[in-house]
């Protein structure tokens, strides 16, 4: 072959492998587009945004946060959710509180490198709190955060590897660890099961997720079988079935920890490779991708979620409830980021009234401080939520199950 | 053993999805002399297609089916049209035709993220809904279609090279534009006939794709990539090297991710690729390179 031949074969060989790493890198950041963002404005009080400040024990005063929410793109609808539950909160804050609280939105796509553009420029704007959606951009913008002491509050991320981070992020989340712990106990106590196949995503989701699962599994006396690993987005699972189908004896549930199309893909793939055994998942099963992608095989699926009792007859789950159906109807069912963003408001509101009751000036850091001065937080359902020195609230799970397209609650336990 | 006959025909399942929409890669590449990247979009605006007929304006399958191909191969006319015939009446080179191919795959994907988002969309059509198991094997009914229809488009592709005169002409360019041009083939038409082929192999293969996990705008990247390899691996203009090379690599992609971990899928294909190109650039049943025979 022509040497000038072979090396033009050469250049296109280097620019197709340089599109394909660059398209894995984009997919794993949950974002194919141009990193842009948005900022919009919601107010509740009178005042101007540019003018507000932090107010002295006592006076009117209106205090800002900041929400870096994914209001587009591939998590879009559940941005607009947690926005939604923001508002909602907002709307319903006591008119007798001396103070308004004022939220500025802005759109980070869940992609780290616009949620950093979007970080930056809420801090211009002098937020002294901000809500963030999406492991990646909690990462991200963690540092940032640390370096500028505004406090992160995340709302929607369960990843492990969030636990610690840094001393400006807090998670009033549900963690998957909490949730594999809180799952391992139902398996095992439960229904009953012995023997776990698990099929983990191929990153801090689920291998954190995992590595928190097993050693507590084994303690209680259950095996581990089989794990195996796919790649976030993978087309197919078909050799991770084929893996899972070849053990002989099959298990007795096989845990899948992994979110969205993912999973539905696999519980797709699994049932109709023949593989009977149930299968047991954690927060991220709770996603409109599984029932589309797995259909009728979705059906029996149980998994861990956050857990919100509404049935609770406490005043605020009460005026939550109410609030909510006045707003989107009795038949519409709330989001579990649309509660987790209320609640992370009534959060942030209590926050404000202990710093407000000692005398103090509502800042960052007197916000941080507050959330481990504060004994408890009153949430939704009637919890009571306590966060760790690590920056972990301790919160309750809920354990669900699919069935014909919609996600049911079993029960909800409180974890340690 | 059970689990590498199973992974054996997964990877066989796999290389029939991938076996047409290699075929038309080669072809294109063959007679147009340029890597036609946004082969992938082709893909994914047939497979939306094939989406909105069937989940929203509620078209039978058979519709789908025949309009997913036809309408693979207007975008495929069209983009020949639109976009490399003026860039080649610049006397544009091969890289810069790559360049813009690439530009057109990323502007129509996100187009198609803008329109639909990120999230999969299926189509669950009940003659997909089977599967069987023969002993400690199974096999679902996409499968069986992907290889049905793969083996179906290998024969007329291949008829159509052999016995019409379209088919021939198509061979003398892939062999020699420029002979064949002496002779009196009309190479821009012979593109449009290329890219019309080339493309409506990709329409049945993305009406799988919907109906199976669903499509999603980055859906058709990978699978461009892994055709590009098969054509290598096959020998470029041999388009039934590309067919075999399809197969070739998804087997090695299946038994490697499943035997070993997931990682190691796309490490030996295009480990295959490198070893090809530095040992046997001209690929399986390749001959000189550009002067290949189908």
């Amino acid at each position: 072959m022509p040497l000038r031949s072979r090396a033009s074969l050469l250049a296109v060989v280097f620019l197709l492998l340089s599109v394909a790493c660059g398209g894995q890198e984009t997919s794993q950041a949950e974002s194919d587009s141009e990193s842009t963002s948005r900022s919009t404005t919601d107010t509740t009080g009178a005042t101007d945004p540019a003018t507000s400040e932090p107010a002295a024990a006592g006076e009117d005063a209106t205090y800002r946060a900041g929400a870096n929410l994914c209001l587009s793109g591939a998590a879009g609808e559940l941005g607009q959710q947690m926005q939604a539950g923001m508002e909602l909160a907002v709307s319903n804050l006591d008119p007798d509180k001396p103070y308004g609280l004022e939220v500025v939105y802005a759109d980070s796509m869940a992609d780290p490198n616009a949620g950093v553009t979007v970080f930056n420029d809420l801090v211009r704007q002098d937020v002294p709190i901000v809500f963030t959606c999406g492991t990646t951009v909690l990462t991200a913008t963690a540092p940032l955060a640390e370096r500028n002491s505004v406090l992160l509050l995340n709302t929607s991320a369960g990843g492990p590897e969030l636990a610690g981070l840094s001393p400006w992020l807090w998670n009033a989340f549900i963690n998957t660890q909490l949730e594999a712990i809180a799952m391992a106990d139902y398996m095992y106590n439960e229904l009953g099961y012995r023997r776990v196949a698990i099929n983990l995503r191929n990153d801090a989701y689920g291998v954190q997720t995992a590595e928190a699962f097993t050693p507590y599994w084994e303690s209680l006396g259950g095996e581990v079988v089989e794990v195996v690993e796919h790649e976030l987005n993978a087309p197919s699972q078909e050799q991770q079935v084929a893996r899972l189908a070849a053990i002989s004896p099959p298990p007795d549930t096989i845990y899948l920890m992994t979110a969205g199309a993912d999973a539905g893909t696999f519980i797709r793939e699994a049932r109709q490779a023949g593989i009977e055994a149930p299968i047991v998942g954690i927060n991220g099963v709770e996603s409109q991708a599984v029932l589309d992608i797995a259909g009728e095989a979705a059906n029996g699926v149980v998994y861990t979620a956050a857990g919100f009792n509404l049935e609770s007859d406490d005043p605020i789950t009460q005026q939550f409830v109410e609030s909510f159906e006045a707003e989107f109807g009795d038949t519409e069912v709330p989001n579990t980021f649309l509660v987790s963003y209320y609640q992370g408001v009534l959060v942030w509101s209590q926050l404000i009234d202990h710093i407000l009751d000692q005398g103090g000036e509502v800042t960052a850091e007197s916000l941080r401080d507050g959330l481990t001065e504060v004994e408890s937080f009153q949430g939704i359902g009637g919890s009571e939520i306590v966060f760790e020195e690590n920056g972990t609230a301790v919160l309750p799970v809920a354990i669900k199950e699919i069935s014909d397209g919609s996600f049911e609650l079993i029960e909800i336990v409180e974890t340690e | 053993m059970t689990l590498f006959v199973q992974l054996f025909i997964g990877g066989i399942a796999a290389g029939a999805l991938l076996a047409p929409i290699a075929m038309g890669f080669s072809l294109i590449l063959g007679v147009a002399k340029f890597w036609h990247l946004a082969h992938g979009a082709v893909i994914l605006l047939a497979g939306y297609l094939a989406y909105v007929l069937a989940q929203q304006l509620g078209w039978p399958l058979w519709a789908v089916a025949l309009a997913a191909p036809l309408f693979a191969a207007l975008v495929g006319v069209a983009l020949n049209a639109g976009l490399y015939e003026p860039l080649r009446r610049r006397g544009v080179s091969a890289i810069v035709m790559l360049i813009a191919s690439l530009g057109a795959f990323i502007a129509i994907n996100n187009a198609l993220a803008i329109a639909f988002s990120f999230d999969p969309r299926v189509v669950r059509f009940e003659l997909f809904a089977r599967s069987w198991r023969l002993g400690e094997y199974y096999i679902d009914a996409i499968e069986i279609t992907a290889i049905v229809f793969a083996a179906v488009a290998g024969i007329v592709t291949h008829q159509v090279l052999r016995r019409t005169r379209a088919g021939l002409s198509l061979r003398a360019v892939i062999s020699s534009g420029g002979m064949a041009q002496v002779v009196g083939v009309d190479l821009a038409a012979a593109r449009r006939v290329a890219f019309a082929l080339g493309s409506a192999l990709v329409g049945i293969p993305a009406v799988l794709i919907v109906a199976d996990n669903g499509i999603t705008p980055n859906a058709a990247l990978e699978v461009v990539l892994v055709a590009a390899v098969a054509t290598i691996v096959g020998g470029i203009g041999r388009l039934m090297g590309a067919y075999a090379g399809a197969f070739l690599v998804s087997v090695l992609q299946f038994e490697a991710a499943g035997v070993v971990s997931p990682q190691w899928g796309p490490t030996v294909v295009f480990g295959v690729l490198i070893v090809f190109i530095l040992v046997r650039p001209t690929g399986l049943f390749g001959g000189p390179l550009w002067k290949s025979q189908v």
